[in-house]
């Protein structure tokens, strides 16, 4: 038990992962964190992270709410994994639906942003390829246009208009019921 | 910090560059169908996004539709899971009193000799030939066979005289020679009411003609099973469990047993009896 133990936490040790923000600032995460990111998983997988990974794309500001994510949900990752074995089945669904609860309580709060982090959240989700942090916060921008008119949204987003008079036309004749 | 923010303040466009279309695409695919028919008019970038066929089948997987039919005006409406209308479809030209047949995105419409297949997401309409069968009535059921992701169509047609009660064909969509293939006829007779025909995972299902139900001894839950995938009609007409005990006497009170597909599951319906089975023919 006791080696079992120690070889954990070489093995822990070992899997520190260090990424480079564009700014040069450096993280330090474990490899369960990192992996959130298909990206970096991959580069892990190639053997290529020796020396810190470069993230010429993200920021230090954008980097560090990323690893917050990543950090959260990896943690509900394992939870899951290792709860299921020592509960009981009720309790394991108690336990289960406090953390989703928690989760869910956390994501909000990291989504009370504004509008421009959270555009760069979410190329950041997109280039680190984070499946969980890009739906969240694209159902975000989803939930904020939905209800708007096309005038709101463009003006919400300084969109211009290069549609020609003919084309809105056409596609208000296609989609009349949605405007009623 | 002022200068700052007025930066990145221009920066949060979503089609200056900032949010490349992969990202928009994304975005818009958690927009609700209505929403972004109102969204196509924001500008040229995001109705080309949302004009893709590819999105368009997305789309419908995050938020599926129903479809329902006017009983007048021949009109088709793609309903959303909350009850929004989110389109209108025009239906071609002179076919009015058509009967509805719909898989997971398609729809199929029929009249007695003609039928058509409508993509409710996109709006694509695909005329199918006319029937070559001389028939009185007839009624079409859309299936689709989940190995090959092929959809076929089956008309059973009505004769007038009672000679020939009836006959089959079947068609493939999009297949290359787009003609109706004559099938030899069901073991016994079938009529499928919209209500009493159902298909699934390459199977359609029919109740037998209520004609049946006094002239021979069969019972009103046998089911008639059709192989879409090898087009043709299972010899072994499959027994219900309605009449095979605990409703016998409600069953024989009231004629219609009604199939449909329930996620997936072959649901058989009598009155205020709702059985929902997985079918799995042997």
């Amino acid at each position: 038990m006791a080696s079992a133990g120690s070889g954990d936490e070489k093995a822990a040790a070992a899997a520190m992962i260090t990424l480079i923000s564009s700014d040069n600032e450096k993280f330090e995460v474990t490899e369960a964190t990192a992996t959130l990111s298909q990206t970096i998983r991959h580069m892990i997988e190639d053997g290529c992270t020796d020396g810190g990974v470069p993230l010429p794309n993200v920021t230090s500001k954008i980097l560090a709410r990323v690893i917050e994510y990543c950090k959260k949900h990896a943690t509900a990752a394992a939870g899951e994994e290792g709860s299921s074995s020592s509960f009981s089945d009720a309790a394991f669904l108690e336990v289960d639906r406090a953390f989703l609860e928690e989760l869910e309580e956390f994501d909000d709060a990291f989504l009370e942003v504004d509008r421009a982090t959270l555009f760069d959240l979410i190329l950041a989700a997109n280039y680190l390829d984070i499946k969980g942090l890009l739906n969240l916060t694209c159902q975000k921008v989803a939930d904020s246009v939905k209800g708007k008119t096309p005038e709101q949204i463009r003006e919400m987003y300084n969109i211009v208009n290069d549609l020609t008079p003919e084309e809105e036309a056409e596609i208000r004749r296609e989609t009349q019921w949605a405007f009623e | 910090m002022a200068a700052a923010d007025l930066v990145r303040d221009e920066r949060a466009t979503l089609n200056g560059g900032v949010l490349p279309a992969d990202v928009m695409y994304e975005i818009l695919l958690r927009v609700p169908a209505k929403a972004l028919c109102r969204l196509r008019l924001v500008c040229r970038s995001w109705r080309s996004l949302t004009s893709d066929p590819r999105f368009a089948v997305e789309h419908l997987h995050r938020h599926p539709l129903l479809a329902a039919r006017h009983p007048l005006w021949g009109q088709i409406y793609a309903v959303d899971m909350s009850g929004e209308i989110v389109k209108k479809i025009r239906i071609l030209e002179g076919i009015k009193f058509f009967k509805l047949s719909v898989q997971a995105d398609l729809i199929c419409l029929a009249e007695t000799k003609r039928a058509l297949v409508l993509n409710p997401g996109t709006g694509e309409i695909h005329a199918l030939p006319d029937a070559s069968l001389e028939i009185a009535e007839s009624r079409c059921i859309l299936g689709r066979i989940p190995s090959t992701e092929e959809y076929k169509v089956i008309r059973i047609g009505l004769h007038q005289d009672n000679e020939q009660p009836y006959e089959c064909e079947v068609i493939t969509l999009g297949g290359g020679d787009k003609k109706w293939r004559v099938k030899s006829n069901p073991p016994i007779r079938v009529f499928p009411y919209s209500w009493s025909a159902a298909a699934i995972n390459g199977v359609a299902y029919f109740s037998p003609a209520f004609v049946l139900y006094y002239s021979h001894n069969i019972k009103r839950d046998s089911i008639v099973l059709f192989d879409l995938v090898t087009e043709e009609w299972r010899q072994t007409v499959l027994q219900g469990p309605v009449s095979a005990g605990l409703d016998g006497a409600r069953l024989k009170n009231n004629p219609h047993v009604e199939l449909a597909k329930l996620s997936g599951c072959l649901g058989l319906s009598q009155q205020s009896t709702l059985l929902i089975g997985s079918l799995v023919p042997g």
